[in-house]
Parts: C-alpha cells; sequence; structure tokens
C-alpha cells in the first residue's frame, strides 16, 4: 500500500483509501482529500514494518491502520447517496472482549445501513442492516485478518454481471484465518430497505465497548464502488509482485520481508498477522498445489 | 522405452516473457533413463548466475511417480522440496540465507515414473535472485540443444 489510488475501477466510488501518503512514511492522508480522520493517536495510527508505528499490521504492502479505542476511525465522503455500493476491506481482530463496530456505512437519515461489528464476546464477524438481526461469520479467538466484501443493492432492482446482487439485498462475504492453499469464503445475504443509500463509509473503531488488547482493531486495503455486477474480491495471499500466479519469486520475497525488506503483496499468507517461517512453509504448499494461480 | 517421454511445453501456451536463449544463464539439464517398469527422469542445475532460488514444474500424466530421490541431498538449503501434486512434480528450493548457489552443477537428483499417459513436459522453469526478481533460465534434455526456459510470470 505505497500509494493511494482512486479509481482504481470504472466505476468507482473514488475510493481505494490506503494508509500511505508515499515510500517515506505511512500515512493517512489519502482519507482526508474526500473525507476526514475522526480520531489520534496513539489511538489511531498508520503505521507498520520498517516505518514509525512498526507494530501496527499490514496485510498488504507495508502500512496499515491500528484502531486501540472507540472513536477511531478514517471517513471516506466519495459515496453520493448510492443505493448500489460494494466496499471490501481487511480486519485484524485483535480485541480480545466486548465488540466494536469496525465499519459503518450510510447517510444522514440512516447511518448504519451497513454495519460490521466484530463480536468477541461471540468470536463472531456480525453484519447488519439499520440495527437488525445480523448474518454472523464465526472467527478465530485470537486476531487475525479477516476479508469483508459488502455488496448492497437497494434498487428494488436486481443487478447483472459477474457478481449480480438481488433486489434489496446485502451480500456479505467473509474470508480469513486461511492456512491452507485455497481460501475458504463464506457468503450470507440479508435483506435491505429499499432505497436504502450509502453517503459515507467509516472504517476503525467506530464504536463500541470492547478490549483493546495490544492489538486493538487493525486495517487495510479498503476499496468501493458503486459497480453494479463487478465483485471487488479477496487480494491473492503470498502473491508478492502483483503477477497472476505464487512462485519461487513470491517465496524469496517473503523471506526478504521476514530478513527485514519489505515490500509490497501480501507477505502474511496464514493470516495471523506476523510474517514469519510460517508463512513460508504455506506459500510452499500453494506453490506445490495444483492451484498456485491467483 | 525408445521414444522421448521429455518435452518443451509449448512456448506460446500461456503469457510469459521468456529467456532469450544464450550461452549464459542458469540451465536445467533433464535427462531421461528407462529403468524396468519405469522412466527415470534426472535433474541437474548448471548455475552461472547467482541463484538463491528456483522453481520447476514438470507436467507428468503419470499413474504414480515416486519424487523420493529427488531434492534430497543438497546442502544448504532452507527449502528443498520435490512433490508429486497429482499432476505436476514440483521442485522447489530456497537456500539458507538467501545465499546464492555456487556456480557449478548441482545435482538435483530425479523423479521415477510409472504408467505415463502421455508426454512429461516441463511447464515452468523459475530462477530467482536475491531480490526476487527472476534470473534467466533455460532447460535443456541431455544430449540435445537447450531451449529457453519459462522465466517469469510478471
Amino acid at each position: 500500500m505505497r500509494k493511494h489510488r482512486v479509481s482504481v475501477l470504472s466505476a468507482a466510488v473514488g475510493a481505494a483509501l490506503l494508509f500511505s501518503a508515499g515510500a517515506e512514511a505511512c500515512t493517512l492522508n489519502a482519507w482526508t482529500v474526500n473525507g476526514s480522520i475522526v480520531g489520534s493517536a496513539p489511538n489511531l495510527v498508520p503505521g507498520g514494518p520498517g516505518h514509525t508505528n512498526n507494530t501496527v499490521k499490514r496485510y498488504s504492502g507495508v502500512c496499515g491502520m491500528r484502531a486501540l479505542a472507540s472513536g477511531n476511525y478514517v471517513q471516506n465522503d466519495d459515496p453520493a447517496n448510492d443505493q448500489i455500493f460494494r466496499a471490501r476491506f481487511y480486519v485484524f481482530t485483535g480485541i480480545t472482549g466486548g465488540s466494536a463496530t469496525a465499519y459503518l456505512a450510510g447517510n444522514s437519515t440512516n447511518n448504519n445501513e451497513i454495519e460490521v461489528i466484530v463480536n468477541r464476546a461471540s468470536n463472531q464477524l456480525q453484519v447488519r442492516h439499520r440495527g437488525g438481526s445480523p448474518v454472523n461469520f464465526t472467527i478465530n479467538s485470537a486476531g487475525r485478518w479477516y476479508s469483508v466484501e459488502v455488496a448492497m443493492n437497494a434498487t428494488g432492482t436486481a443487478t447483472t454481471g459477474t457478481d449480480p446482487i438481488p433486489a434489496n439485498t446485502m451480500v456479505v462475504r467473509v474470508s480469513g484465518a486461511n492456512t491452507g492453499v485455497t481460501d475458504t469464503i463464506t457468503s450470507q445475504s440479508l435483506s435491505v430497505t429499499s432505497g436504502a443509500a450509502i453517503d459515507f463509509a467509516r472504517l476503525g473503531w467506530v464504536s463500541g465497548s470492547a478490549t483493546a488488547g495490544s492489538d486493538g482493531l487493525q486495517f487495510d486495503a479498503y476499496e468501493s464502488t458503486r459497480s453494479a455486477g463487478n465483485p471487488i474480491g479477496r487480494l491473492c495471499r503470498g502473491n508478492m509482485n502483483a503477477d497472476t500466479t505464487r512462485n519461487i519469486l513470491d517465496l524469496v520475497q517473503i523471506a526478504n520481508n521476514i530478513n527485514g525488506t519489505f515490500s509490497g503483496g501480501q507477505p502474511d499468507v496464514n493470516e495471523d498477522g506476523q510474517v514469519n517461517v510460517l508463512d513460508m512453509t504455506v506459500l510452499q504448499q500453494i506453490i506445490s498445489s495444483t492451484s498456485p494461480g491467483c | 522405452m525408445k521414444r522421448s517421454l521429455l518435452a518443451l511445453a509449448p512456448l506460446a501456451a500461456a503469457p510469459l516473457l521468456l529467456a532469450a536463449p544464450s550461452a549464459s544463464g542458469n540451465e536445467l539439464i533433464l535427462t531421461k533413463a528407462a529403468a524396468r517398469d519405469a522412466m527415470v527422469i534426472g535433474l541437474d542445475l548448471s548455475v552461472t548466475e547467482p541463484a538463491v532460488g528456483f522453481e520447476v514444474r514438470i507436467e507428468v500424466p503419470a499413474a504414480a511417480v515416486d519424487t523420493s530421490g529427488c531434492m534430497s541431498k543438497i546442502p544448504g538449503l532452507q527449502i528443498a522440496s520435490c512433490v508429486f501434486n497429482g499432476r505436476e512434480v514440483v521442485v522447489l528450493a530456497l537456500t539458507e540465507g538467501l545465499r546464492p548457489l555456487s556456480p557449478g552443477l548441482l545435482d538435483l537428483g530425479e523423479i521415477r515414473i510409472r504408467g505415463l499417459k502421455g508426454e512429461a513436459k516441463v511447464g515452468q522453469f523459475v530462477v530467482s535472485d536475491a531480490k526476487g526478481e527472476p534470473l534467466s533460465a533455460r532447460v535443456s534434455e541431455a544430449g540435445a540443444a537447450a531451449t529457453p526456459g519459462h522465466e517469469a510470470l510478471r
């Protein structure tokens, strides 16, 4: 995540908002272009290995964001009352007790159209609409990286495309703590109110009472789009050079990351929040499998 | 077995960047031999550039592959594996501390194939430098001219 990338998709909301303004430092500045930062250090910090705040975890690239208390988040205001809205981010579930809202998207009338909660009491990721009953995804009892992708369609008409969204539906896909060769992705849907719309999105420890521990909640790789038919998708675990497969070149780059030469890509292959020899082992298994491609 | 069981993968089959054939560059040398009911493929690596790791994928449409004699006796490697995944034999090596392999000929061992159904093909041969960048790589069969190997997938 070295660069602030804007509109990487043709129908992008304008948000592929990351946590670095350049190679020299990790920052949250990209979020102020059309948004805001709510909170401050030490409760809300960007960081990553090799940078200031080097205990902050990152999933992709060299920077991520950590929130250690409620009311510390970044906000993106690119959405414009979008009734079709997709967002994807990675969250490290480091809180040790209680529950915290990690993502909230809505508008001035209903500010909780999409709410993603890390519930450590039940070890679940919960996603709900306007405070209704959530869909629940079981998570590891220890902190792990999870990708969360939500696709909302409140237009009353199903979308078409490679990843259509039924009318008045939110599709949620969660995947994380993957330690095997393939990603396990769990998908659930819930109903949304016709006409629901997204005008802002907040990412961080938005609200909720939880025990932060040393890791709190950490975030990376946020993207959003108003694409009707195309998913955002997951990043390719273990792919370090942004090509289409995983091979010895990626393995060497992970070894370099372990040795302190940090680079882009997704080195935390087992998604446990640390980059070490275990990631090399899993990547070795991926490369040796019949499906090393991304 | 009379006919050659080794064939290089069609180079146009995938969008790959290929190393230009040259006298230099790291070279994978394959040697085939018949032994009782099995086909034995010997693997040697001629190291001429500072490689810290390499990967070989050999497509083997076979009923059974014995990889116990492959990558079993090479010192100085952090990772040394040779696995048949049901479709390919995947050879993977990474040096300890990312130290370059010594120049010269490295004996990677052999694989034994029973019930071969078609041709064994080298689908990919990638050699990495210490930064994770590809080095030039080519594949040859003992007694045949060298052919560019699959160098990178960028």
